[in-house]
């Protein structure tokens, strides 16, 4: 089983690797055993047939002694018959009676001797099939005398062996004659006694004795005439140089013509395409010589089929090597197929797959445990990861419903709010609302709300610190407290003091929150407002130039539980724009870190105050947006702009429920008597006791507008600058990285050194500081500003840091001693002192209550 | 303002990133500390990547000093810019610090 389509088994890859090793190897020792086997097998052929040649050689003179032996003791009887030749036949009778080997004896007379009487006579005995038949062999038919048997024992006078011939007069047979002369007394040869023996047997006989089955024995005379020969007709007849096979074979030629000399030795020989090979010897004492012939054949007839069977054998072996391979390899990697079957399985998500078991400790052993360990972890992992996204998932959808929720809170927009209210009409002739608040996170700190309370447009606008849920916790309690405390207290002052009240006691972590709070009368115009730490508006009044409205900034909520509001007013008239903004909007930065910036807002406004307040807000949002090009928002972003179109004097008073409900609740409201009155500003706080009717203008409402910027303090040098700027800082250390842009740019601008641009950063951080960390021991959001003036003509760059804190000289400190160590040198005088040492020019001066730091600074080229 | 802490046994480098100026002393306060419990040992402080320094950083660099003298160690500050330099010039802290 396999789990994707394995294309070549891991197991008959290792086998047939295995396998052709062993076939390789199997086949050098087979090669280099044949070779030596072959030539083993070679040598001791060779052996058997010469020791074949030698028996048989010995065995054939054997029997031609014994054919010489045994005529030689049957002559005394020929001897003793001398006398009746008649009676001869019972010699030759018993000459080839007695001798097995003997097929034919002859006792043939002399003619010319005295014991014949003149006459042929050859007594002749020989054996046909089991008979013994006696001849005569004296007759016209067959002269003896001329036959070679006889010839050559007389003329030799000795013992001596014919060459073979064909027996036509007696048996018939091809036989070897041996005749032996007989002598009388006087030593004249009187007889030859012969014996015959059969070549044919002769041939049997050798043939007894060959080394191989198809081996063969040839016997040659001197002249190369067969004796013996396997093929029965050429006895006698057929001679070696002339047989067909040998006619035109040069080795068997040699091979004879070595024979006939008398020479012993070995050969091979080619006959029809088969190998023989030969041996040969002469018979000693004969003219004779022995040749044994073995084809190659039956040699290596045994070596062959050895050959055969190692082959098969081996060829087998392979076979089962290869089998028991891949049936072993298989049975180990078994577990791997399962393995990753399992791994399969793990990856689909099934985290308790049971792996097989591995009884030996192995590397695949290591493999499953591995998995094994593996799929443990992972199933932790992922629940671990499953437990973190449900949470965060919870999360995530917490948040997205709380922003829902967060939305709701909000106040519809100005038309449909309207659109429920008596005198709708009339009211959207007065007044023209739009606003958009965009979070950062889903949700954020950022908040406004508007309602129509007793023909008064009371509205909020707020910034909870920080973003996200937190903010938005903080943020929904001030609208909820806002809505519901708007209803009863129409004086923003005396609202924000009792608003701040609550979310003081609920607030120990002091989340910083600012808040600014409005109340139009529609019917008069008049506008009453109070602060707490919130961005001024920007107002838009009848001189058409867009201005930021003088507030004073109080304090921001849940610092001070006891803290009192104060508030200010002023005329609103036909056309007048307000417009209330969050940090966010100022802040937005772009990729470099530069912020919108107010007097871009200012611009803006400046635009597009003809505009409707729809328009307006979106003609801000595109201006931000195009200002943050590809930077995220880093803050909450809310945007309110009011415009008081006209006095709506045809409203209808109040319905009788809410001014009752207005009555009691101001009761317990105007408990809370205003404290001291503040004077760290110049503006006037009128506190106003909220009325209960509307539309009624008793009390004179000072125009409380201090509109303009502060004045500079005059430089000592008149002459006039000839570039200005301005920077409004809060009263927070994080402003200093605001100031530092704002050096940088003028810095930028006027080419300044890097030096001098630290050095100029070192004294306004110094001053900076001082005013942060000293000039409000009450605390609280405070603003204060730096002008900044250059006189080409003087070279010099001014820096004029105004605030309104407590009166604080820097420079009335001591210099530090530099000389002391820096064990003994106390911190503190250390920043003034820096300031000294930077600055071209340096004063202070106390001003309109106000605390007026000049720092000038030489440009040099 | 980044600060890269470097520890070879009795030797601290740290190597001082960025503007050192009072927002910064005030978020740095934990940066420094590991400086401040170690001021035993040999401490270098390596300011060639020191942009600017105000009042504010100079405090911290010479409560670092009253530290290391009192527990004995060693403090050495390494590749002033010509800026910083001339601020410690002016307001003579080129004389107590070891400068290098």
């Amino acid at each position: 089983m396999s789990v994707f389509n394995i294309r070549k088994s891991f197991a008959t890859r290792l086998s047939t690797i295995i396998v052709l090793l062993v076939a390789i190897i199997f086949a050098m020792i087979f090669t280099l055993l044949s070779i030596f086997t072959e030539k083993l097998v070679k040598q001791s052929a060779e052996e058997q047939s010469e020791k074949a040649l030698a028996a048989n050689i010995m065995r054939i003179r054997q029997m031609l002694l014994q054919t010489e032996n045994a005529v030689h003791e049957t002559e005394w009887m020929v001897y003793s018959h001398i006398h009746t030749p008649d009676s001869l036949h019972s010699v030759t009778q018993h000459l080839v009676r007695k001798n097995s080997t003997i097929v034919g004896s002859c006792a043939a007379l002399v003619p010319e001797n005295k014991v014949s009487h003149g006459k042929s006579f050859a007594p002749y005995s020989c054996v046909i099939g089991s008979e013994i038949i006696d001849k005569q062999l004296g007759s016209e038919e067959y002269d003896y005398v001329n036959k070679d048997w006889y010839k050559n024992a007389i003329s030799s006078g000795k013992t001596c062996w014919s060459e073979p011939y064909f027996d036509k007069d007696g048996i018939n047979k091809d036989i070897c004659t041996l005749s032996s002369p007989l002598r009388d007394n006087d030593g004249n040869i009187f007889a030859v006694f012969t014996a015959d023996i059969s070549l044919e047997w002769l041939t049997d006989i050798v043939n007894e004795g060959l080394p191989f089955e198809n081996s063969y024995a040839l016997i040659t005379n001197a002249v190369g005439t067969y004796v013996i020969h396997p093929k029965k007709e050429r006895i006698a007849k057929g001679n070696i140089f002339d047989a067909p096979e040998n006619i035109d074979n040069p080795e068997t030629q040699a091979f004879a013509r070595n024979m006939i000399a008398g020479k012993s030795g070995q050969t091979e020989i080619k006959e029809n395409g088969d190998s023989y090979f030969v041996c040969y010897a002469p018979i000693n004492q004969t003219t004779w010589s022995l040749a044994i012939v073995s084809p190659h054949g039956d040699i290596f007839s045994i070596h062959n089929k050895m050959s055969i069977f190692m082959f098969i054998g081996l060829i087998l072996s392979l076979l089962i090597i290869s089998g028991v391979c891949v049936f072993i390899i298989k049975r180990i990697t078994k577990p791997l197929s399962e393995f990753s079957a399992a791994a399969l399985r793990i990856s689909q998500g099934y985290f308790n797959i049971a792996l097989p078991e591995i009884k030996v400790k192995d590397e695949i052993w290591e493999l499953r445990e591995s998995l094994d360990q593996m799929q443990y972890n992972l199933s932790r992992y992922t629940n671990r990861l499953k437990e973190v996204s449900a949470n965060q998932a919870v999360s995530d959808r917490d948040e997205f419903i709380a922003s829902k929720i967060q939305v709701q809170m909000l106040p519809p927009t100005f038309e449909k709010m309207v659109a429920s209210l008596p005198g709708s009409q009339e009211l959207l002739e007065g007044l023209d609302v739009a606003a958009t608040l965009i979070p950062q996170q889903m949700v954020g700190g950022d908040f406004y709300y508007y309602q129509i309370i007793n023909n008064h447009f009371m509205f909020c606008i707020g910034d909870v610190s920080g973003k996200g849920v937190p903010a938005s916790m903080i943020m929904s309690a001030n609208v909820m407290l806002f809505r519901c405390l708007s209803r009863m207290e129409e004086s923003p002052a005396k609202l924000l003091t009792e608003l701040n009240k609550i979310a003081s006691e609920s607030n120990k972590q002091s989340i910083f929150t600012t808040m600014f709070v409005g109340s139009i009368d529609l019917a008069t115009g008049r506008f009453v407002f109070s602060n707490a730490g919130h961005i001024p508006p920007l107002f838009v009044g009848v001189e058409e130039n867009v201005e930021k409205l003088e507030v004073d900034s109080n304090l921001a909520l849940a610092i001070d539980k006891d803290f009192v509001y104060a508030e200010q007013e002023m005329q609103l008239h036909r056309n007048n724009l307000l417009l209330l903004c969050t940090d966010g909007v100022i802040e937005a930065e772009d990729n470099y870190m530069q912020a919108f910036g107010e007097s871009q807002l200012i611009k803006v406004v400046q635009n597009n105050k003809e505009s409707n307040a729809k328009k307006i807000t979106e003609e801000i949002i595109k201006a931000v947006d195009s200002h943050r090009a590809m930077n995220n928002p880093a803050d909450d972003f809310t945007l309110l702009a009011i415009k008081f179109l006209k006095k709506c004097e045809n409203l209808t008073p109040s319905p009788k429920e809410e001014e009752s409900e207005m009555k009691n609740m101001n009761e317990s409201v105007s408990l809370h008597s205003p404290k001291e009155e503040k004077e760290t500003s110049n503006e006037q706080s009128q506190l106003q006791v909220a009325p209960t009717e509307a539309v009624k203008e008793e009390a004179t409402v000072e125009k409380v507008e201090e509109v303009e910027e502060v004045k500079e303090v005059p430089v000592v040098e008149e002459t006039p600058p000839d570039f200005t700027d301005h920077i409004t800082l809060q009263n927070q250390a994080t402003q200093i990285r605001i100031l530092e842009r704002f050096v940088q740019s003028i810095a930028d601008y006027f080419k300044i050194s890097d030096d001098l641009t630290n050095k100029i950063n070192m004294a306004l951080e110094e001053a900076v500081i001082n005013i942060i960390s000293y000039a409000y021991p009450a605390g609280g959001n405070h603003q204060f500003s730096i002008d900044v003036e250059h006189r080409a003509s003087l070279q010099l760059l001014t820096f004029i840091i105004i605030d309104d804190g407590i009166q604080f000289n820097p420079f009335e400190q001591e210099a530090p001693d530099i000389t002391l160590s820096a064990a003994d040198r106390p911190i503190g005088g250390l920043g003034i002192h820096i300031i000294r040492e930077v600055t071209y020019k340096h004063s202070y001066a106390y001003e309109d209550n106000k605390n007026v730091l000049t720092l000038s600074f030489k440009l040099l080229e | 303002m980044e600060i890269k802490i470097n520890q070879d046994g009795n030797n601290i480098e740290a190597q001082i990133i960025g503007r050192f100026d009072t927002v910064a002393a005030q978020n740095s306060e934990d940066d420094f500390k590991p400086l401040f419990t170690q001021a035993d040992k040999n401490l270098t402080l390596i300011l060639d990547q020191l942009t600017y320094v105000s009042s504010s950083g100079l405090r911290v660099f010479l409560n670092l000093r009253k530290e290391v003298i009192a527990k004995g160690g060693n403090l050495v500050l390494k590749n002033l810019t010509e800026e910083v330099h001339s601020v410690f010039t002016m307001t003579g802290f080129i004389k107590i610090f070891t400068i290098q």
